[in-house]
Order: C-alpha cells, then sequence, then structure tokens
C-alpha cells in the first residue's frame, strides 16, 4: 500500500484530502491527514465575531466532519518532518513514514514576539486572529463607551491582508449603530505605504477611509507597545497613543517547521513559487500560509493552489511531466 | 471596481460565502480555471502605472 501524508486539516490540507482521495484508488493508497485538533474555524468569520455579526455555531466545526471516507484523520500534534528520511513524527500517535507528503500548516500569529504586547495582551489590547482573541474583543467592544481605537498590522506578511482595514470599516459601523461613532476616533496604523499593497486597490480604499473619518498612519514598523502610557511606538520613535489597540501581531509558520529545519526563521517553507515544491524533493509540496510565496495568505490563494497541486501530483504518480504552474491570484 | 465597492451586496455576498466555503471549497469542488481570469479586472489601470 502506498502512502499520501497530508500535514495540517484546515483549509488548504482539507482541500487536497479530498480532491486526491477521488482520484486514488483505496486498494492502492492509503490517505492520511494529521491535525493537532479537531476544530475547522471558518477563519473569514473571525472578523464578524467581535461585533456579534457571526456566532461560535456558525463559523467553528468539527474536521473531520469535512473529510470523506477513506480518508485517516490522526488527530495529534506534528513535533518532526523529516524529507530525507520521508517521515513525520507526532506527539502522541507514533511515525508515519510517506511516498507522497502535502503540507498545509497555515501560520499563526505571536504577540510575543513584540516587546510589550504580549504582556499587555488582554489589557486593552486584543486581537481576532485567533477565536478566543475573537471572544475577548467582543466583550471588550460591548464595554467601550469612547476614546481612540487604533488597528495595528505589527508586520507584513499577514493572513487575509485586508481584514485589519475591514475591521476599521466594521468598527466605524457599529459605534454607529450604538449611537457613540461622534465619541470614537479610528486609526489604522500600517506599516505599508497606504491603506493596501496594490495602487488601485489603496486609492479606492484611501477614500473609505476619508469617507469614514478613519485616520490612516503608514510606514509604522512596529517596535514596542507600552500598556502603561497605552502607546504603540515604531523602530523611529514615532508614537500613537491609544484607548484600545486592536493588534494583528507578528504572523509565524508553524514551529515544527522552524524546529525540522525545513523553514525560514519566520517558519515559511521555502518553495518554488509555480510548482510549490521545496527544492530537489520530488515527492513533497507545500500550499495555503506555510509557504515563502510572494503572494496573500488567503484561503482563496489556496484554493487555486490545490488545483496545481491536484494536476502535478497526478501526474508525478504516472509518471508524466508535470505542467500546471500557480501564479498565486487569489480571485 | 466593483468588488471593492462599500455596497450592501458586497457585505451580503461576503457573509453567504460562509456556505460556498464549508459546502464546495472544503469538499474540493473545481469552481474554475487556476489561472487568474481576466473578465472584471480593469488591467489597463494597471499597465498606466
Ligand atoms: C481574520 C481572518 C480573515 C480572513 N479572511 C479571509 C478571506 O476573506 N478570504 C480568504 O481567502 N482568506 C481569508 N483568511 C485566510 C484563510 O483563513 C487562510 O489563508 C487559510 O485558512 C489558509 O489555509 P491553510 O491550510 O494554509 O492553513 P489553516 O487553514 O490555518 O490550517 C492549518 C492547519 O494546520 C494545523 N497545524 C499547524 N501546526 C500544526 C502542528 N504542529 N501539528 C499539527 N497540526 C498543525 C492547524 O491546527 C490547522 O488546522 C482570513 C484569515 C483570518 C485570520
Amino acid at each position: 500500500m502506498k502512502k499520501l501524508v497530508i500535514l495540517g486539516a484546515g483549509c488548504g490540507g482539507t482541500m487536497m484530502a479530498n480532491k486526491m482521495r477521488k482520484h486514488l484508488d483505496r486498494n492502492e493508497w492509503n490517505i492520511t491527514i494529521i491535525d493537532k485538533d479537531n476544530i475547522h474555524d471558518y477563519q473569514p468569520g473571525y472578523l464578524f465575531v467581535p461585533f456579534g455579526i457571526n456566532t461560535e455555531r456558525e463559523i467553528r466545526k468539527t474536521k473531520r466532519e469535512f473529510l470523506k471516507p477513506g480518508i485517516d484523520f490522526v488527530i495529534s500534534e506534528l513535533v518532526n518532518v523529516d524529507w530525507d528520511k520521508q517521515q513525520v513524527t507526532t506527539a502522541t500517535r507514533g511515525t508515519f513514514s510517506y511516498d507522497i507528503l502535502i503540507m498545509s500548516t497555515g501560520c499563526d500569529v505571536r504577540p510575543e514576539e513584540v516587546e510589550g504586547l504580549g504582556e499587555t495582551w488582554g489589557k486593552d489590547v486584543y486581537g481576532y486572529y485567533r477565536f478566543d482573541h475573537c471572544v475577548d474583543l467582543k466583550k471588550a467592544l460591548a464595554g467601550f463607551e469612547g476614546g481612540k481605537l487604533v488597528v495595528n498590522i505589527a508586520e507584513m506578511p499577514i493572513k487575509c491582508p485586508v481584514a485589519p482595514l475591514e475591521f476599521a470599516f466594521l468598527a466605524d459601523w457599529y459605534f454607529h449603530t450604538r449611537g457613540i461613532r461622534d465619541k470614537v476616533e479610528i486609526e489604522f496604523v500600517t506599516p505599508l505605504t497606504g491603506a493596501f499593497t496594490k495602487p488601485v486597490a489603496t486609492a479606492v480604499l484611501t477614500s473609505a477611509c476619508e469617507q469614514k473619518n478613519i485616520k490612516i498612519t503608514p510606514n509604522f514598523a512596529l517596535g514596542s507597545v507600552d500598556g502603561e502610557r497605552k502607546v504603540i511606538s515604531s523602530y523611529d520613535g514615532t508614537e500613537v497613543d491609544y484607548d484600545m489597540l486592536v493588534s494583528i501581531p507578528p504572523n509565524f509558520g508553524s514551529q515544527v517547521m522552524i524546529d525540522s529545519g525545513i523553514s525560514d526563521p519566520m517558519g515559511y517553507i521555502p518553495v518554488d513559487k509555480h510548482t510549490l515544491q521545496p527544492k530537489d524533493r520530488p515527492n513533497v509540496w507545500v500550499l495555503g500560509d506555510g509557504t515563502n510565496v510572494p503572494t496573500s495568505k488567503a484561503g482563496a490563494v489556496a484554493h487555486f493552489q490545490a488545483d496545481i497541486l491536484e494536476e502535478n501530483i497526478m501526474a508525478y504518480i504516472n509518471g508524466e511531466a508535470q505542467h500546471a504552474r500557480s501564479d498565486g491570484h487569489a480571485l | 471596481m466593483g468588488l471593492l465597492k462599500d455596497t450592501e451586496m458586497n457585505h451580503i455576498s461576503k457573509l453567504l460565502f460562509k456556505w460556498a466555503y464549508f459546502n464546495l471549497l472544503l469538499c474540493g469542488t473545481w469552481l474554475g480555471p487556476p489561472a487568474m481570469q481576466k473578465a472584471g479586472k480593469r488591467l489597463s489601470m494597471i499597465k498606466k502605472k
């Protein structure tokens, strides 16, 4: 029996497992997908939880319910990935060898990477890039009666780069709905040169910010957070004060990739941007937020990458040339 | 730039996308060719830059 092992049962891993199960004969290929837990969050829904638009029931499901029959689901934390030995090791379920490996372990926020941010988290400083963070932020927003709300991106890359701006727009709507918009100042503090990365979108989004009275502070590379003074400082010494800080902390790939020595220092796995394969690893493919590919870290990107992988992995199995090329687009 | 506009339709579409994610995307459904589509995009604006 040949073995296809998939790491991460989030957006990219689940899509790949289901696609490959359709193609691969169950008598020839065993498919195993490994994840540290059985919770599948619809992450775009995180944006709406703090404002009471989406509930836990709507966006939180189990991972297992999305996996087709004939896929083995292993719940255990990955602790090592060894491309030379062609095996991966889990914390509680032993080691799994593979003939083909697909990796989609995503990325996650790390508040502790910024001086003062980890310590201040939960004290007028919140986020919404994890479900529990959204729940805390919802409570904090409900009790916020006025003052300065700062939405800050610590550094790029982050997943869904437009989500922070969407958050600022939703906050504008939310405070209007509560009848206290005139008591709330909203400032969007970003390391980018403007509202967004691309010029056409930046022009449209800047004018939307002006209409909504959202101040944009660009070129701000977050250096530290001072919870006592309620101030964020950039590396060049610029300070912005806040009453409530909604932070998008640095995003890192999965720690296991750093520990296994197969990623860059941020945990992102270097791959060819068109084939999504690490150098000299013909039976390994990586998709989603966990790569170092210079494109948006978005589920939409992972979806189109999955189509490329599906075609090329089938060509690899059948001994044919691999023609599909990823162009990194999201829409 | 219809997709970027601050409209109720865009907001509702974003909320409804959850259904497509859980029922189509995760199942591995093919939703169109993987190469970038040019329809609806103002590529002329990008070229001018
Ligand atoms: C607030 C927010 C809004 C967003 N909005 C959008 C949007 O509008 N449109 C869009 O396209 N995308 C959006 N995204 C991004 C989208 O959710 C991600 O790009 C997508 O989920 C990436 O898929 P992935 O498979 O790479 O990672 P994930 O879906 O995050 O899956 C990674 C999986 O790997 C597992 N894992 C990690 N490390 C280990 C380990 N050591 N051991 C075992 N398991 C491990 C995790 O548990 C997880 O299940 C948004 C994200 C956020 C946070």
